[in-house]
């Protein structure tokens, strides 16, 4: 009989483990949606602010001296008798920074809920790439972010794969420190973009002050909140008799017998900890998605993240 | 089903049952399991926090099934018992008690003694069943008890012979005592039939009593590993007024009067008015009506304490010997104690020898005596005449501050000199006594106020084994009475006449008529105390006495003509009422009765049936006889307990992980 939460699969040590081929073609075809429009650092595929020289026309203006000529608009001054540039929307690339959630809390549950950030991570990070898309990675817990910066084209796809397979698991006694890692995730980033976070959200602290320091800086953050499914129906998955609950992250003990009416209250505070995330995020013009270990990745991509606007 | 020890059982639940909940709520053994996070499990028990302990209580499987198990354990003690048929193969002792009490008429259509054969003879009707439900080989033995116990039946499988035997069981005055029968159930129980050598030697029998449950001697008394049922006979609505005692005696100044006194005893919780017959010789003479108080049980000892009244009958005249009896007019449950007999003998004058140095003073208090004869004589003549017959005729002597050489023939009385008897020893003289105590408690000084008496001068003796000291002084006893060659004599160490102050009191002159009436009239039924059921009948007859015959109160006879007629003994006595000797005399050819009272017990006379016996520190509940067949069910309820102590430790070792 396995302990409850323990991981009956071994965690990933290949690439193709994270992400397999089968769903990398599948993967090809998604873009990432940002329903705001930033600036990019280069010429990409996705509109920017910028007027540029995409074939989509955007507006005219007045010809100013050092205007290139090329752009005049010839039936306009035909016409008027005044000269009038065509000018066209820029197409640049886009920011996306993955952070994933490294605590104790997250190294637990059946699937593991790390082992299967990981796989999101690498698929998003993939559906960015693919894209042309700058990839950021960030893993944070107590113990501060590490971060792989400003990945580029599919042919980094294994880069990212490696720094994937070598994020660990943080200290319990470190605890996850979201807040402070938000505000240092915040601080360091540069330029702004989509930011998708990967985490439980169990924070005693609360959540709150964490997400206050990303909604602040204008990227358009995406929380997918990653739960196990002993946390989302422990009875169901072993959990009964009269148990010393050991917090994975240091925060003490709880003494509790198993009966219908302590899990009808959990699963009380379960929906009201989703339910305030949902209300925090929305607040802050933020996106919010709850994914369950349990369901296969393929499915959260190519549907759940589909029909929640994430992915096209 | 019935619980032999229900208590017992209750008092252990209510001792174990708090303490493993205790238990439980202590040290509640919990796993430690690791979750990503608290968080949401703590504000969860927050809300149950109020009724926690009850929470750690419910579908806590491993503390059921202790308590299951402590339940059953618990069954266990309390014996429990459900009725079933036939027998289980092994071996049943009925006990029945046919003693007083088992008389009573308080069961619907007879005796108890006869409810209680019914019952016994269903009860060997189930256990020999037969047939295909009937048990296995069952064997059976029945032994009936009162003052004594006896096997009616040893161990058989012989149903007839079973019925046979309950059959035979007579009913007795005596009372019920059942340490004979049990130690009897014990010595069989142990070695049933040196002949079947496959069966074990030490083999704990069943016993089943059939009793209204007032046994004597419950006390003291263990069950060492037997198992006993009690089936109750007779009811605790019992109505019952009894004669616990009758006395006679002929007035000294009339001896041709009889003077009757009886004591009656009612046993009932109300009081009732009972009219009380006084018979002479079958024929009634008085009957007096008397009320009597009600019986008042007594809180400390639990028995019944009747409300008693003594009556003494108007002496009538009965110049001949007579039987006496007292009887209840009054129909209750036990009508054997309603009566009480006595034989009075006829009226006997006593000759008196007087051997004194020529002194007055006793000779004149003897003069004083109506006797049918006093013969006065100096030591000397005494001496001269010591072999002859007349000497013999006299019934009583009074050696007057004289010795004779050797001990007299007849009861005598001895004032101030030491009697030649090795059964006295004298050791010197003592001066100056007062009475430190003795007196009114022996017939001899009856009505002698003995406290004024001061003696100057006594003897100072010390009696042999059969001697008894009846007035003690300050220095040595002043008088006692001792046995040689099977008569009894009386002994005052001092001189009365020239050592005491007693010639000046009263008390002397009653003294020497208490004296020879008891020396002269012992033996005589009227000084004898009655016999209970259980002794032994002993007359002494005359030795030409021949053809003897005993007739039992229920008109049975008994041939006794070979015994010697000086000692004609019979027993044990079963019946309570008059056994009549009937004997002829082969000189004159004229037949004789020789009558002795036996009164029954009066312990016995407080007959409700009680609701339980207590061996020991076992309490037995009763059942109501009516051949019911119990069938232990405790090894069942042990073995219920093992399995669930099993399982418990099955799921203990899969939860903690050890399989």
């Amino acid at each position: 009989m396995s302990r409850f939460g323990a991981s009956t699969d071994p965690a990933p040590t290949r690439i193709e483990q994270l992400l397999g081929g089968g769903l990398m073609s599948k993967l090809e075809r998604l873009d990432l949606v940002s329903r705001k429009v930033f600036s990019g650092k280069i010429h990409g595929e996705r509109r920017s602010r910028r007027r540029g020289t995409s074939v989509d026309f955007a507006d005219y203006r007045p010809y100013s001296p050092g205007d290139d000529l090329r752009f005049v608009d010839w039936n306009i001054y035909a016409r008027l008798d005044a000269l009038f540039l065509k000018l066209f929307l820029e197409e640049e690339d886009l920011s996306l920074g993955i952070a994933i959630d490294t605590s104790a809390s997250m190294d637990w549950g059946n699937p593991n809920k790390l082992t299967y950030c990981r796989r999101l991570a690498m698929a998003l990070g993939y559906i960015g790439l693919v894209n042309h898309n700058r990839v950021s990675l960030h893993g944070f817990d107590g113990g501060g972010v590490s971060s792989l910066r400003t990945l580029r084209g599919k042919r980094r796809t294994r880069e990212m794969g490696s720094w994937l397979l070598g994020l660990e698991a943080g200290d319990g006694a470190a605890g996850s420190g979201f807040t402070e890692a938000m505000k240092t995730l915040a601080l360091s980033r540069r330029g702004r973009g989509v930011l998708i976070v990967l985490s439980d959200f169990l924070e005693p602290s609360g959540v709150d002050e964490g997400l206050r320091f990303l909604g602040g800086r204008g990227d358009e953050v995406i929380c997918l909140q990653v739960l196990a499914p002993e946390e989302v129906d422990p009875a169901s998955n072993g959990l009964t008799g009269d148990l010393r609950l050991r917090d994975a992250e240091g925060h003490g003990d709880v003494e509790i017998t198993v009966t219908p009416a302590l899990l009808r209250a959990y699963r009380q505070r379960l929906d009201e900890h989703c339910a305030t995330l949902r209300n925090d995020c929305v607040r802050r013009g933020m996106r919010h998605l709850a994914v369950h270990t349990s369901t296969d990745l393929e499915s959260v991509l190519v549907e759940s993240m589909r029909q929640g606007g994430l992915v096209r | 089903m019935m619980w032999l020890t229900p208590w017992t059982g209750f008092i252990l639940a209510a001792c174990t049952v708090p303490l493993l909940l205790l238990l439980y709520f202590l040290k509640l053994r919990r796993s430690t399991q690791v979750v990503s996070s608290t968080l949401l499990w703590l504000s969860s028990t927050e809300d149950l926090r109020a009724n926690a302990p009850f929470q750690r209580l419910r579908r806590n499987v491993l503390l059921l099934l202790q308590l299951l198990a402590l339940i059953m354990l618990v069954l266990a003690v309390m014996q429990p018992r459900i009725e079933g048929a036939g027998g289980r193969g092994g071996r049943t002792i009925l006990l029945v008690d046919r003693s007083a009490s088992m008389q009573a008429r308080d069961v619907d259509g007879g005796t108890r003694l006869e409810a209680a054969v019914d019952a016994a003879s269903a009860e060997i009707d189930r256990l020999h069943a037969g047939g295909l439900f009937g048990g296995d080989e069952e064997e059976t033995m029945i032994i009936a008890f009162a003052e004594t116990a006896e096997i009616v039946q040893p161990f058989t499988g012989s149903r007839q012979q079973l019925q046979d035997a309950l059959a035979e069981i007579e009913p007795s005055h005596g009372r019920s005592r059942i340490e004979d029968a049990l130690n009897l159930a014990r010595v069989y129980s142990t070695n049933p039939n040196p002949d079947l050598v496959d069966r074990p030697i030490a083999e704990a029998a069943s016993l089943v009593l059939f009793s209204d449950g007032r046994i004597q001697d419950l006390d003291g008394l263990v069950l060492r590993g037997e198992s006993l049922v009690f089936q109750r006979v007779g009811t605790d609505r019992f109505d019952n007024v009894s004669v616990a005692h009758v006395a006679a005696e002929r007035p000294y100044d009339r001896p041709a009067f009889v003077e009757v006194f009886a004591g009656l005893a009612n046993w009932n919780t109300s009081e009732v008015t009972v009219d009380v017959q006084l018979s002479v010789d079958g024929i009634g003479r008085r009957v007096e009506e008397v009320e009597l108080a009600a019986a008042v049980r007594d809180i400390a000892s639990g028995r019944l304490e009747p409300g008693r009244r003594n009556l003494t009958f108007t002496p009538f005249q009965q110049d001949r010997d007579a039987v006496i009896e007292v009887a209840v007019l009054r129909e209750d449950s036990l009508p054997e104690d309603d009566a009480a007999a006595m034989v009075v003998p006829p009226p006997r004058q006593l000759r008196v020898g007087l051997i004194t140095p020529e002194r007055r003073l006793v000779r004149r208090i003897m003069e004083g005596l109506s006797l049918q004869r006093l013969e006065v004589m100096t030591p000397e003549v005494y001496e001269s005449r010591i072999d002859s017959a007349e000497l013999g005729d006299l019934d009583v002597l009074i050696f007057d501050a004289v010795a004779p050489a050797a001990m007299p023939p007849v009861p005598s009385i001895f004032l101030g000199r030491t009697p030649p008897t090795d059964r006295l020893r004298a050791y010197g003289e003592a001066e100056g006594q007062v009475v430190l105590g003795g007196g009114g408690d022996h017939p001899v000084l009856r009505y002698v106020d003995v406290d004024p008496i001061y003696v100057d001068r006594a003897r100072q003796v010390q009696g042999g084994g059969d001697s008894e000291v009846i007035l003690e002084g300050s220095r040595g006893p002043l008088m006692l009475t001792f046995v040689h060659e099977g008569r009894e004599h009386v002994f005052a160490t001092f001189d009365p006449i020239a050592d005491s102050n007693w010639p000046y009191q009263r008390g002397l002159g009653v003294f020497l008529f208490n004296a020879v009436e008891y020396l002269g009239h012992h033996g005589d039924s009227l000084t004898r105390s009655q016999l209970s059921p259980g002794a032994a009948l002993v007359a002494h007859l005359p030795a030409d006495a021949t053809e003897l015959t005993l007739t039992t109160p229920s008109g049975e006879e008994f041939d006794l003509s070979e015994q010697n007629p000086a000692r004609v003994s019979w027993g044990p006595i079963e019946l309570s009422g008059l056994h009549e000797i009937r004997y002829t005399r082969s000189g004159t050819g004229e037949q004789y009765s020789w009558y002795e009272s036996v009164r029954l017990p009066q312990v016995e006379s407080d007959a409700a049936a009680a609701s339980e016996v207590v061996l020991g520190m076992q309490r037995i509940d009763s059942t109501d006889a009516g051949a019911v067949r119990y069938r232990p069910l405790w090894p069942w309820a042990i073995g219920m307990c093992l399995l669930i102590l099993l399982i418990e430790w099955w799921i203990y070792n899969r939860k903690i992980g050890s399989w």
